[in-house]
């Protein structure tokens, strides 16, 4: 079920009326019920896994809290990981690890071969499987008690505003707002709603067609088309990735629940340090805490330098390879990885004179976008010969520039973003300041504003989030 | 603040039902052109009806006694609706293979009922058949039909309803450029491959009460096969050629129809807008060949 869609529409309009009239003591149910129903309008074969998921984490994070000796803490969390994992590797990188094997021993000279599982991967899976670890390993390093009440463990699993595709929320951060579940109409979460229905019905699914053509290795575009088409996919990916997560944010504030901001204007960082700290947020966090943390982070005493660039990379390779199992999603993630390394020398403080910011973003945008050109390439080589022709592009800029198979609309509205995300950035209009005076009045014109964009420029058909694949 | 709070919700229901009202009239203003244009063309002598294929192909704006009002897309079970709203005494209507697959349904996945005149046409249906088009609609497309007769701004991009060609017409398209190898595949796969050559029901059982209802009414039906890129042709299966064959000789036996083939009539690659559709020089080579076959007739 898409937020964007007259279904979902439906379906929270009547679980709201029932929210609203469930007594207190029964909304966390209801929630649950709700969730799970939200999950099996997609494929209801695939609540077991969600169902069998929660069960055995919840066995045990309450084994591993409750045991003395290290061996059976050990053992327990192993076993959630093996599931957690498993369940992960087998939908998702089945197929990926099984093709490159048998390439690999067939260049060596060993025969083997491989049949293509035909699986369908679940949705969310990558999103609330990293949930669940966090939550088993937070439970391990005694950085958080184990849930006595299955039905919260099972809701934080399952909590339909973010299952689909995160924010990747910690335990300790949502497991206790749903003590106190309450339906509560904030201007807040209609900001973030509306806000979230612009960034993806405005403006990604307007760009989106033009992206489709350029990023198609059937159709033939101009040379010229594959630069704007990686300016374009870049604002794409971040009006639908941010536009789902600050739907969520919304509809969760409507229930009660206050989910973290996963994307704090990440195009306006200088450094792809900053990039990091404002794109996907809690991914980032995720990897940063239970990866490169793990890894050893920056602490390591000897070769400190190396180890630390060893552990930013191996992260970032994770990260990139989390995205999907496609070579395009190691090679992003090991070019963010090689962007954080090489910038690393050059992160002492300096004095921030405005025009130096301004190139540094434009300098981490640029290699931002870039990188994306290989996150959406179908494969590596036609990453490449996208690269090859934007090169060229670059030379054609002024010359061949076709106004009629232009996004205008989708462009239009992109710019509208940037100056919302540049307001944000400044705190004028963030929901949470000061009601009274001019802020009250340019909120009012900025919601009125995108509600109107969405009901005269929004593309009503439906459109799947990119996120979703993942 | 709560004084804020009345006077921006005002404010905000105002604009709304500005923005409301002035669709409403144009949405009243669309209903009486196409009501007006329906008796314009009521019994016109030769009327082309048809999808893309018509709308693109049939050049008739130096005919004085031949109207187009074919649309891109249009399922027969409009065009049957227009036949009987207009009554031609002839009428010409684009039949070549692909209009029998089944992905011509998916216009109403693309929200062909949204469109102005099809909102309109769809309440000149009879109940039965609105509920076949309910049944044939996927959730999400009807949901936004009903939306849009209520709310008729959405998704409207600022364009008013009110078009030149509101119940269709003729629009030439300039040459893309060569037809390559990979716009044919391309062609194939959406027409053929996407629904592995299975045929449209309701595109079949239309067309079938289209043949009864002209030979009833004594309405000369002409079935165009539109011209298809020689490179286009050579690569349908010659399954669907002879499916499409049974067809037509399953439609003989409902009624009395001639099916005039160009298919195979333009060997020039400079003629056509894509694999099977004609560009505006194609159109008007294409048309010209028609209607001096109709006077000769």
């Amino acid at each position: 079920m898409l937020f964007n869609s007259f279904t979902f529409l439906l379906f929270f309009g009547v679980f709201l009326l029932i929210y609203k009239l469930l007594p207190s003591n029964y909304r966390k149910q209801g929630l649950l019920v709700a969730s799970y129903t939200f999950y099996a309008f997609w494929r209801f074969e695939y609540v077991f896994l969600l169902l069998s998921s929660t069960l055995l984490d919840y066995i045990c994070a309450r084994q591993i809290e409750r045991a003395t000796q290290s061996r059976i803490r050990k053992t327990y969390l192993f076993l959630s990981l093996f599931f957690n994992l498993g369940v992960l590797v087998f939908f998702k990188y089945a197929n990926f690890f099984g093709d490159n094997i048998v390439s690999l021993a067939n260049l060596l000279g060993v025969e083997v071969s491989w049949v293509t599982w035909h699986l369908v991967l679940p949705l969310g899976i990558s999103f609330y499987t990293f949930q669940t670890i966090s939550y088993t390993l937070d439970v391990y390093h005694r950085r958080l008690n184990a849930e006595k009440s299955i039905i919260n463990l099972a809701l934080y699993v399952s909590f339909f505003p973010q299952l689909i595709a995160g924010p990747i929320e910690r335990a300790c951060d949502l497991l206790p707002q749903f003590n106190q579940l309450k339906l509560r109409f904030s201007q807040e979460a209609i900001y973030w709603i509306t806000l979230g229905f612009f960034k993806k019905m405005v403006v990604a699914d307007n760009l989106a067609p033009f992206v489709e053509k350029v990023f198609n290795p059937e159709i033939r575009v101009e040379v010229v088309d594959y630069l704007w088409g990686m300016y374009a996919f870049a604002i794409q990916i971040y009006a639908d990735f941010s536009g789902y997560s600050d739907i969520a944010l919304g509809i969760a504030l409507l229930l009660g629940v206050r989910l973290h901001q996963n994307f704090r204007q990440p195009y306006f960082a200088s450094s792809f340090q900053e990039f990091w700290r404002r794109w996907h947020i809690s991914l980032s966090f995720w990897l940063r805490d239970y990866v490169y943390f793990a890894l050893g982070g920056s602490q390591s005493k000897r070769w400190a330098t190396l180890f630390t660039y060893r552990n930013l990379l191996i992260t970032m390779l994770v990260g990139g390879l989390w995205h999907g199992s496609n070579w395009t999603f190691v090679l992003w993630g090991a070019l963010h990885g090689a962007l954080l390394m090489a910038e690393r020398p050059w992160l002492r403080p300096t004095i921030q004179y405005p025009v130096l910011r301004f190139l540094k973003q434009c300098w981490v945008f640029h290699w931002v976008a870039l990188a994306f050109v290989i996150f959406r390439a179908q494969n590596v080589s036609q990453a490449i010969e996208i690269i090859r022709q934007i090169g060229e592009g670059i030379v054609q800029v002024v010359g061949a520039f076709d106004l009629e198979t232009f996004p205008k609309v989708g462009c239009f509205f992109a710019v509208v973003l940037v100056l919302l995300d540049w307001g944000q950035q400044k705190k004028w209009f963030i929901p949470t300041t000061s009601n009274n005076g001019w802020r009250y009045w340019v909120r009012f014109g900025i919601l009125t504003g995108l509600f109107w964009a969405i009901m005269l420029f929004g593309v009503f058909r439906g459109a799947q989030f990119i996120y979703f694949q993942f | 603040m709560q004084q804020n709070k009345v006077v921006s919700i005002s404010l905000f229901l105002l604009v709304l039902l500005a923005v409301e009202g002035w669709y409403l009239w144009q949405q009243k203003k669309v209903k009486q052109i196409i009501a007006q244009k329906l008796v314009i063309t009521k019994r016109q002598p030769i009327l082309l009806l048809g999808n893309s294929h018509m709308h693109f192909g049939g050049y008739t704006n130096d005919q004085t006694q031949a109207i187009n009002l074919a649309f891109p897309s249009e399922l027969f079970i409009f065009t049957y609706l227009k036949i009987k709203l207009l009554m031609p005494k002839t009428v010409l209507v684009a039949l070549n293979p692909q209009h029998l697959q089944k992905n011509n349904d998916d216009a109403l996945k693309n929200g062909l009922l949204s469109e102005p005149q099809y909102n309109y046409l769809y309440e000149l249906l009879t109940p039965k058949t609105q509920q076949l088009l309910h049944q044939a609609c996927p959730f999400e497309q009807w949901a936004m039909f009903r939306a849009k007769q209520w709310f008729p701004f959405l998704g409207t991009r600022l364009k008013s309803p009110v078009a030149s060609n509101l119940l269709g017409g003729y629009k030439g398209y300039k040459s893309r450029g060569e037809v390559t190898a990979q716009d044919i595949h391309r062609r194939l796969q959406t027409v053929f491959g996407a629904y592995r050559y299975q045929l449209s029901s309701l595109q079949l059982a239309y067309l079938k009460k289209i043949v009864t209802y002209c030979s009833q009414q004594q309405i000369r039906l002409i079935f165009v096969g539109f011209p298809l890129h020689p490179s286009f042709f050579a690569k349908i299966p010659s399954k669907v050629f002879h499916q499409f064959q049974k067809t037509l000789t399953e439609l003989k036996k409902s009624g009395s129809f001639e099916y005039w083939d160009y298919s195979q009539q333009f060997d020039e690659p400079g003629m056509f807008y894509d694999p099977d559709h004609l560009n505006k020089q194609g159109a008007k080579v294409l048309s010209n060949l028609i209607f001096t076959r109709l006077n000769h007739q």
